[in-house]
């Protein structure tokens, strides 16, 4: 039975527009973003390593040489068990730096362009057999399902196919920090769909052919020479090196590169990957030995090669037969896919972008376009060149020498990625010349007998004696020769040359070794970035790649401090790597963001970075280290619990340290002021700490700053900080201490206050007293002679006399209620209504004549009962309406109101005027006694202080709020009544509610 | 203040694991069973035995952070 040929046409287009469809709803957000993240997914995109050679060849593999095409995946399984060792430091590093291929990767670490251009061009020549033999694959399963010829045609067909897809799918983001979920999504439901194809052909060959497992065990029994012949080849076959190969191509291909590092959406997912990879690679060759002996019990005609499609054709389901030819389709697809967007990507940046850059860079109006479009464009010319080769392969080649060619090649970057990984001794030169040794004899050994078979090249070289002549022993000949001329030139070369200084910076950020940053960036702000890049990049391109370094890094527009603006050139290094590749990016940044060689960088910052790289290499510590780093831990915790405020300043006066003491005293936050200069730190801490710095004095006691317009008191100290590295011994900064003494301070103001106010009450006594004796005498004599005497101008002097008497006497009155007040009696404590106290003082203000010029509101609640005594407290009352109605002018209106306090302890009376208020200067002295703001011969300076003196006694307080020119309030608070007291927390609830 | 236990343990199973490989795959052992050829699936079964001891190794790596 044979399939038509339009058939398998329509069904093959007909898939690829599913794969289409699955890639674009993923585009658009229609498959939730968290399937491109789940880590199934990323397993089944891993899947793209099966490609053709696997789907068809493992069949044909597996009856040449047995169990040997197991290799190909247990050696997976082996790269993937070494994951913590091998795969994550290489993410990392992929990611940190955004490095989008194995030529960045390599780039990065050997520093110069030579690498990146000599890595790329083997690499495509490596990798073009592969793609051509997916083309071959597929023309060939066409032919041996239709038994008809196929036309080159038809294979042109299919890779514009593939071209569409790339370009749209893979191609859409100009960086590598922007993820292709699309092109993820579609590559595991490719993975899916080989899967589900190969099983059931599988499924078909165990059940539909042999009737079961039954029948296949009875056919290898009748058939021993069949289980045998899977196991003989493992004992002389090229079992190691077909391992090593797989071993390093599971990562080094560039499509597994490019699936596994550069489209990772989620590094956690590399974490099950780790054992879900190997295990869908072991489900998808289950089906392998149940296909070939199905293939050897029933011939179906075809190479064993094409087993897979061969044993369905007798099926009688041709359904079978076209899902296994979709299952070979998304297997050559998706490796083409995908390797052609990966070699893309290292052709633009190491092989275009160089040409360019960076004469003509600038004059780009959009760079990010122009990077796409090139992206595109090599796209279409790396497929079309997999096209030319499969053009002048002969068809005949076997899929799995053809694979195997290409994995030799790619086995050549071995040695510069062990290197990379575990060898910081490793130069460029002994990379370079290693790999050109190993191409070398790759290309005498593998592919020059590839073009000759093909009849491409006429027979020159005559290797067969050297190494026999079946295409496996080639292979193990090609791979021993070329991997050894490799290493020991990578090696040799790299013991007898040196390394440059980039060359062991990268080096020591590939072992991750801790390399403190040297060197301050000569631009100043984040706008002469901008400006510097414009000039090689474009102005489009520099703005918005400060704006998004910017963003990544939380910084803002008016950021200045050398440490920041570092991180920043740094950043902007590593965004620009993913769009043009690591060596563009740092030339572009060297050339244009140069650091100022003789700047010293903020000894914050390397504080900073020293412990960004211990917390990050906290799980790596061992042993010694990781006590050292307890100790660390110990040491810094101390310091920033500290109840005292701490600040470290560098040599050149940056911050260093700035405890949480700090932190709460200041309102600054450490992140804020690290690396900061004290000359650019916000007042008044830039200024005080910048002078005691600079003093002479070790110790500054008792300072008074003004901080928001209140005053705070400090005692501050200080201590330098020899630098015991440098010889001689040098400063290497200072750390400051300051004690708040504010509180303290407060207190004792307050009992030097009170102990004034007692002074002065037992003085106003004593002269009240002695006062009062001689005036009462001197006003009785004078009653006595304006009795005695008619004439009116003597008894109008007299009234006189009198009237001052009377005044003497209201001051002797004050001075003597003033020195009583500070004594309470206990008879007279009562409960006492609040608003009828206010409406006592109310009417006796009313009598005085200032007082009948003045509307008076009480609004307090005739509820509140508060205790006390009554005289007294009226007293207060009368003082503070008295001073109202003096402030006041005529016909405006004082209030007083009062609430409970929260928690129904306490009542506040606000008694508030809307007259001339209190300079703010004098607000603080009005509770002095004899302290006066009102005219001379106008008030006594008593009123006041005997409202504090009484409040005071009663156990509450008196709190005074005035703006000149609107009015003042005086806030009294005084406890309640015992019994109210929860009556009025209620109260108080119910109206909150 | 919260110190945490080292941990080494990540790199040595997955070294320790790399080596079981290689010896369950190349090793005088690997040649053993392939001359008792016994069932078909013997190499399947190894395999699988290994990727479940791989997947242990990974949960404990997660476990630990």
């Amino acid at each position: 039975m044979t399939a038509e040929l339009w058939i398998l046409f329509l069904a093959g287009i007909g898939y690829l527009l599913v794969l289409f469809l699955i890639a674009y709803a993923a585009e658009r957000g229609v498959i939730p973003s968290a399937v491109a993240r789940h880590p199934l997914t990323y397993v089944l995109s891993l899947g793209v390593y099966a490609t053709s050679w696997t789907y068809y060849g493992s069949v044909g593999f597996a009856q040449t040489d047995g169990y040997n095409f197991l290799t190909i995946y247990l050696g997976v399984t082996l790269t993937f068990a070494l994951t913590p060792v091998l795969l994550k430091p290489i993410l990392r590093l992929t990611r940190d730096y955004q490095l989008t291929s194995l030529a960045d990767l390599l780039a990065f670490r050997y520093r110069s362009q030579l690498t990146g251009v000599v890595v790329t061009l083997f690499m495509l020549i490596g990798i073009l057999p592969y793609i051509s033999l997916q083309i071959l694959a597929v023309t060939a399963s066409i032919r041996s399902q239709t038994q008809a010829a196929t036309s080159s045609a038809l294979a042109l067909g299919f890779c514009i196919t593939l071209i569409v897809f790339a370009i749209l799918f893979g191609a859409r983001h100009a960086s590598a920090r922007e993820k292709h979920e699309g092109l993820v999504v579609a590559i595991a439901f490719e993975s899916a769909v080989k899967l589900l194809a190969l099983a059931l052909v599988g499924g078909f060959a165990v059940f539909g052919l042999f009737g079961g497992f039954g029948g296949m065990e009875q056919w290898v029994a009748r058939t021993p020479e069949a289980l045998e012949a899977l196991y003989a080849p493992m004992q002389q076959g090229p079992w190691l090196t077909l391992m090593l190969l797989a071993f390093t191509a599971s990562f080094l291909l560039p499509r597994q590169f490019h699936m596994l590092f550069t489209e990772n959406i989620e590094p956690r997912t590399l974490r099950y990957a780790s054992w879900g990879f190997p295990l869908f690679l072991l489900v998808l060759n289950l089906p392998i030995v149940p296909v070939l002996w199905a293939g050897m019990a029933f011939p179906p005609g075809t190479n064993p090669d094409y087993y897979v499609l061969g044993v369905t054709l007798g099926s009688g389901a041709p359904w079978l037969a076209t899902v296994a030819f979709l299952g070979g389709v998304s297997a050559a697809s998706a490796m083409m896919i995908v390797e052609t967007i990966a070699l893309a990507a290292m052709c633009l940046n190491h092989l275009i972008l160089p040409m360019s850059f960076p004469a003509r860079a600038a004059t780009y109006d959009n760079l990010y376009q122009r990077v796409l479009w090139w992206r595109r464009l090599l796209i279409a010319v790396i497929i079309l060149a997999g096209y030319g080769f499969y053009l002048l392969l002969e068809a005949n080649q076997g899929l799995v020498q053809l694979g195997l060619i290409s994995f030799v090649a790619v086995a050549q970057f071995l040695p510069g990625i062990l290197g990379l990984l575990f060898w910081r001794r490793a130069t460029r030169v002994g990379f370079i010349g290693g790999l050109l040794a190993g191409a070398a004899v790759w290309s005498v050994t593998l592919l020059l007998p590839l073009l000759e078979q093909s009849g491409i090249l006429g027979t020159t070289l005559h290797l067969q004696s050297w190494y026999g002549d079946t295409g496996t022993s080639r292979i193990v000949f090609g791979t021993f020769w070329s991997l050894a001329a490799n290493s020991l030139c990578f090696v040799g070369l790299s013991v007898v040359t040196h390394q440059t200084a980039e060359e062991s910076e990268a080096a020591s950020i590939c072992s991750r070794d801790v390399l403190p940053p040297r060197g301050v960036v000569a631009a100043a702000s984040p706008q002469q970035f901008r400006e510097q890049l414009a000039r090689i990049v474009g102005p489009h391109t520099a703005e918005r790649e400060v704006r998004q370094a910017l963003a990544d890094l939380a910084l803002s527009e008016t950021e200045r401090r050398p440490t920041q603006l570092r991180r920043l050139r740094e950043r902007i290094e590593r965004n620009l790597s993913g769009l043009i590749g690591p060596l563009l990016a740092r030339m572009v940044v060297d050339d244009r963001l140069q650091l100022d060689p003789d700047g010293k960088l903020a000894l914050a910052d390397t504080v900073r970075f020293l412990e960004e790289h211990l917390e990050e290499s906290r799980s790596r510590l061992q042993g010694l280290a990781a006590e050292l780093d307890k100790l660390r831990r110990y040491h810094r915790q101390v310091l920033q619990e500290l109840p005292l405020a701490v600040c470290s300043l560098g040599p050149s006066q940056e911050i260093v340290i700035w405890n949480n003491a700090m932190e709460r005293l200041s309102g600054l936050a450490a992140h804020e002021v690290s690396g900061v200069q004290l000359a650019e730190l916000e007042e008044p801490w830039g200024a005080l700490l910048r002078s005691f710095a600079d003093a002479q004095e070790q110790h500054l006691y008792k300072l008074q700053v003004q901080i928001r317009a209140r005053p705070r008191w400090f005692n501050l100290h200080k201590a330098a900080i020899e630098d015991s590295t440098a010889l001689p011994p040098a400063a290497g900064g200072m750390v400051i201490l300051i004690e708040d003494l504010t509180e303290r301070q407060t207190l004792e103001s307050e009992l030097a206050h009170t102990a004034r106010l007692a002074s002065i009450g037992r003085l106003a006594a004593g002269v009240a007293h002695e006062i009062g004796n001689p005036l009462t005498g001197i006003a009785s004599l004078a009653q006595n002679l304006r009795d005695e005497s008619d004439q009116a101008a003597i008894r109008e002097s007299i009234e006189l006399i009198q009237q001052q008497i009377r005044r003497i006497a209201d001051i002797v009155q004050s001075l003597v209620t003033f020195a009583h007040g500070g004594v309470p009696s206990e008879r007279a404590m009562a409960p006492l209504g609040l608003a009828a106290c206010v409406d006592e003082a109310v009417r006796l203000v009313r009598l005085s004549r200032a007082g009948k010029e003045i509307n008076f509101a009480n609004h307090c609640d005739p509820a509140i009962v508060i205790e006390g005594d009554r005289s007294r407290l009226v007293q207060v009352f009368v003082n503070l309406l008295t001073n109202a109605c003096d402030a006041s002018h005529p016909g405006s209106t004082v209030d007083i109101a009062a609430e409970r306090d929260d928690a129904g302890e306490s009542v506040r009376i606000v008694v508030r005027d809307h007259g001339s208020g209190i300079p703010e200067e004098l607000q603080e002295r009005v509770f002095e006694p004899f302290f006066t703001t009102k005219q001379p011969g106008q008030g006594t300076g008593l009123g006041l202080p005997l409202v504090y003196n009484i409040v005071s006694d009663h156990g509450g307080a008196v709190a005074i709020e005035s703006a000149p020119g609107i009015g003042t309030s005086v806030t009294v608070r005084l406890p309640l009544h015992n019994e109210t007291r929860g009556r009025g927390a209620a109260l108080s609830q119910a109206g909150a509610r | 203040m919260p110190f945490r236990p080292d941990h080494g343990r990540g790199l040595d199973s997955s070294v320790l694991l790399f080596l079981l490989g290689l010896f369950l795959f190349f090793s005088p052992f690997t040649f053993w069973w392939a001359e008792l050829a016994a069932v078909w699936y013997l190499p399947y079964l190894l395999w699988l035995g290994l990727i479940g001891l791989i997947a242990v190794a990974a949960r404990r790596e997660r476990d630990d952070g």
